[in-house]
């Protein structure tokens, strides 16, 4: 269906963009057909999200072309690119929670008579764009009582209604479960042959197979290559994201594998017993031995950060004991925590950990200093010998230690928050979803820097939703399902197979099921 | 269209309404020798809150917005003094009074749009900006005169006198029927108009808004600008009321109208809200400061602290309800 003649609907040739310090795209080409879904890969930092804000119009290139249909384009605003035929729906769903089905649909172009709006006309207009989508809903109910997988269906729909021509998915899939990822995969393949063409963004590597007909590979802001899909096999592509050839990587596999034979030295440093909330939450019961690391795996809402929260005392446990190095313990706040030893990465690093408008070296001594107290500062030498030293353990990508976190790319900032944490020098690090949202190269850094730490004595408690990963890491993994423990896998019996089956194993009942939902 | 009534976004303009309701009652029982349920008092209800009322309009859609607006209390002040200035031949030119007006209403709306300016150019914070916008105002409103004006004219005595008369003794003036006349049409505008439904999706999500082809610039001008124009037509009612202008007077009356639009069920982050609510939050206030001069034996500093529990209780009840319907969205 994509045959090499079909005319280019877009094409780009030589743009590039810098920013203060940052080359974030360099001479860049892009070649999209009409009716091809066109996957973009390439790693955080890649310059796939600046690629895209130019296609948009939120940043203008400073060189280079771009046509569509042939006609040069420089959109300067989202607007400007929805007048040409390019329409986009990004990762995060941006339509406005507290308005309508309809106006979201309808939003900057309502149907009007004499600058009054028509809302009968409006409201059929927003469920005729839904049922191009198949989608049957109230468009009167406010946006926030639906779903996030509608939500981005109802985001493409109103991309859609601009007569489009090119529709850019930045990351659709990131928060969507395996049944709504298939139901958006199809609406791709529809509009795909409606004559749609289709830029398609994300890290997952089943899905670009799944749908995509090319696939062009972005890194450090340069272009690598572009092929089509079928010719490309996955490990050519890994590798052409990350730089690396195909045997350095079989080696960084071989080097995880050894990971699971790791020695421990046998002592335990964390004894969880009955821990949980009476009919809520466990009860959990698990060993976490010095220099080892264990996962806590389960889908989406089976309790790995509730588990978390309750040793970093977040949310105190309700009921059961807690050991730390042989005495009992209850943290009763992160401040308790800490003080004991214990340090957290959360799941959203931009909410709750990394403080976009302070530097590096400002991020890095932040826990430290806390710490420390008010009174005892460090000092700017001890502060800049701090920052430069984990700069160039965990290979910080910052032209230097005074840039604003907020301009280094998602798997650097993880990197500033890791180091935030290790420069206290934590007896237990617990690390929740350290990876989400970083590419596969920076996952590798990041993986290899838990081992490394391992040795050095330091336990891990390591939750990740890629159970790949887990089994990879991790020399014992807690297995977790509707906020209840399942199991417990140890040493060589841990792989992804293994976990899924204890995470699929018939419940005891529907019960339970039901009462982890009320 | 009867479960629409029960739609969640409903439930703080409900507990506003009853709110209102419970203490007209609880008034009209507890004062019923005094006649409190008369229709004089429900008018001198709508009387005595036109000012406010009239700025809480626009402070309503700042707020929709996102933002907020300090230096109304300012520019009702400024509008009294430079109408009366404008009017009288012995300080001032001697203008018609029709003509003062439209000049006081035209100053207001491109302060609004100044401070607007400020606010979407410069990215400065709206709380800054109109705290500056209040001490400047102030400041002109006893440059253009020191103390109190005294406005004659035939035109202004007209005014005073005209209204509609709905029994004895009873007269909807001209100031009650500017603030209904107000309210239907800022009503009409929030629900109907593009630009009313823009403010609410800029109050939702700024970023999301803009994304979705929504001029941030046109929306954030237009509420400010509203904010001057509101602001100086109750300055405006303000003169008609008084017969005069003072530079000294309606401090602390944006505070009024911020709480009168907290009380109607707008939330205060923006994005959520009525335009009706405000309106019934005005008329609560009213109805506090009746029933306290009915009490007699109470200090009239107890309206001020009827307001100011009633306020907390109203930004309790608003984070429950956000937080009722996040737990709800997510399903």
């Amino acid at each position: 269906m994509t045959a090499d003649q079909a005319p280019p609907l877009l094409t780009i040739r030589g743009v590039s963009k810098t920013f203060p310090g940052v080359r974030a795209l360099d001479d860049v080409q892009l070649t999209l057909r009409r009716g091809e879904v066109h996957a973009l890969m390439g790693e955080n930092g890649a310059g796939k999200s600046t690629l895209i804000k130019v296609l948009t119009g939120v940043e203008s290139a400073d060189g280079g072309e771009m046509l569509l249909d042939g006609q040069p384009i420089r959109p300067n605003s989202p607007r400007d690119a929805e007048a040409v035929g390019i329409s986009t729906v990004y990762q995060e769903v941006n339509l406005v929670p507290n308005l309508s089905v309809a106006e979201n649909l309808c939003l900057g172009r309502f149907p009007k008579t004499a600058g009054v709006i028509r809302w009968g006309e409006a409201r059929r207009r927003a469920q005729a764009a839904l049922r191009r989508l198949n989608l049957d809903l109230d468009v009167r109910r406010q946006l926030s009582s639906y779903s996030l997988a509608l939500q981005q269906m109802i985001a493409i729909a109103r991309a859609l209604d601009t007569d489009a021509k090119l529709l850019i998915l930045d990351e659709p899939t990131s928060s969507l479960d395996d049944n709504e990822v298939d139901e958006l995969l199809g609406v791709m393949d529809r509009l795909r042959s409606e004559g749609l063409g289709i830029l398609f963004v994300t890290h997952f590597m089943d899905q670009v197979y799944r749908i995509s007909d090319r696939i062009t590979v972005l890194r450090n802001g340069g272009f690598v290559c572009e092929r089509r899909t079928a010719e490309l096999p996955r490990l050519e592509l890994i590798s052409a994201m990350v730089g690396k050839d195909v045997a350095a990587l079989e080696e960084q596999e071989a080097q995880a594998r050894a990971g699971h034979a790791q020695a421990t030295q046998g002592e335990t440093l964390l004894k969880a017993e009955g821990l949980g909330h009476t009919g809520v939450h466990g009860p959990m019961n698990f060993e976490i031995e010095k220099g080892q690391t264990v996962g806590l795996a389960g889908l989406l809402g089976s309790g790995r950060t509730e588990t978390a929260w309750m040793v970093f005392g977040v949310d105190p446990a309700g009921s059961g004991k807690l050991k730390f190095d042989g005495k009992d313990v209850n943290p009763g706040s992160p401040r308790e925590a800490m003080a004991l030893g214990i340090a957290m990465t959360p799941e959203d690093r931009k909410a709750a950990g990394i403080i976009p408008n302070l530097s590096v070296r400002e991020n890095i001594v932040l826990a430290l200093q806390s710490r420390r107290g008010l009174w005892r500062r460090l000092s700017k030498a001890r502060q800049r010998e701090l920052a430069d030293q984990y700069i160039a353990s965990l290979n910080i990508k910052t032209p230097h230690r005074e840039q604003l976190v907020r301009n280094l790319s998602g798997g650097n900032q993880q990197k500033v928050l890791l180091a935030r944490w290790l420069a206290i020098e934590p007896r237990l690090f617990i690390l929740d979803e350290p990876t989400r949202g970083i590419d596969v190269g920076a996952k590798g850094e990041i993986e290899k820097l838990i081992r490394v730490l391992a040795e050095k004595g330091m336990s891990i408690l390591f939750i990740s939703s890629e159970l790949e990963e887990v089994a990879r890491t991790c020399q014992r993994v807690v297995v977790l399902r509707d906020r209840r423990q399942v199991g417990v896998l140890d040493g060589e019996g841990i792989s992804e197979k293994a976990i899924l089956e204890m995470i699929a194993a018939s419940p005891t009942g529907g019960a339970s099921k039901e009462a982890a939902h009320a | 269209m009867i479960a629409a009534l029960f739609d969640r976004k409903y439930i703080p303009i409900a507990a506003t309404l009853a709110v209102l309701i419970l203490l007209f009652v609880f008034g009209a029982v507890r004062y019923d020798d005094r006649n409190f349920a008369s229709l004089y008092n429900i008018v001198g209800l709508f009387r005595g809150g036109a000012v406010v009322g009239v700025a809480a309009i626009g402070a309503t859609f700042i707020i929709l917005s996102g933002g907020i607006d300090l230096s109304v209390g300012s520019v009702i002040a400024f509008t009294t003094i430079f109408v009366a200035t404008l009017v009288s031949p012995e300080v001032g030119p001697g203008w018609h009074p029709a003509l003062a007006i439209a000049a006081a209403l035209g100053v207001g709306t491109v302060f609004g749009v100044m401070q607007g300016c400020f606010i979407h150019f410069f990215a400065l914070p709206p709380f800054l900006v109109t705290l500056a916008g209040m001490f400047l105002v102030r400041g002109l409103a006893f440059v253009i005169h020191e103390q109190s004006l005294g406005i004659t004219h035939d035109f202004y005595t007209s005014m005073q006198m005209a209204g509609v008369p709905l029994s004895r003794g009873v007269l909807l003036t001209v100031p009650v029927m500017v603030l209904l006349a107000c309210y239907a049409l800022a009503i009409f505008g929030a629900s109907m108009l593009k630009f009313g439904r823009e403010v609410y999706a800029v109050g939702g999500d700024e970023a999301s808004a803009r994304l979705m082809g929504i001029s941030l610039a046109r929306v954030k001008l237009g509420v400010y600008g509203l904010g001057g124009l509101t602001g100086a037509l109750a300055g405006v009612l303000a003169t008609v009321d008084m017969g005069s202008g003072n530079p000294a007077e309606f401090i602390g009356y944006e505070l009024d109208a911020i709480a009168a639009v907290v009380i109607g069920g707008t939330l205060l982050t923006g994005g959520v809200g009525l335009v009706i609510g405000s309106l019934l939050g005005t008329l609560i206030i009213g109805l506090i400061r009746l029933m306290i001069d009915n009490e007699g034996t109470l200090s009239t500093w107890w309206t001020n602290i009827s307001t100011g529990l009633l306020l907390f209780l109203f930004i309790l009840m608003q984070t429950l309800v956000v937080k009722f319907t996040a737990g709800k969205g997510r399903g």
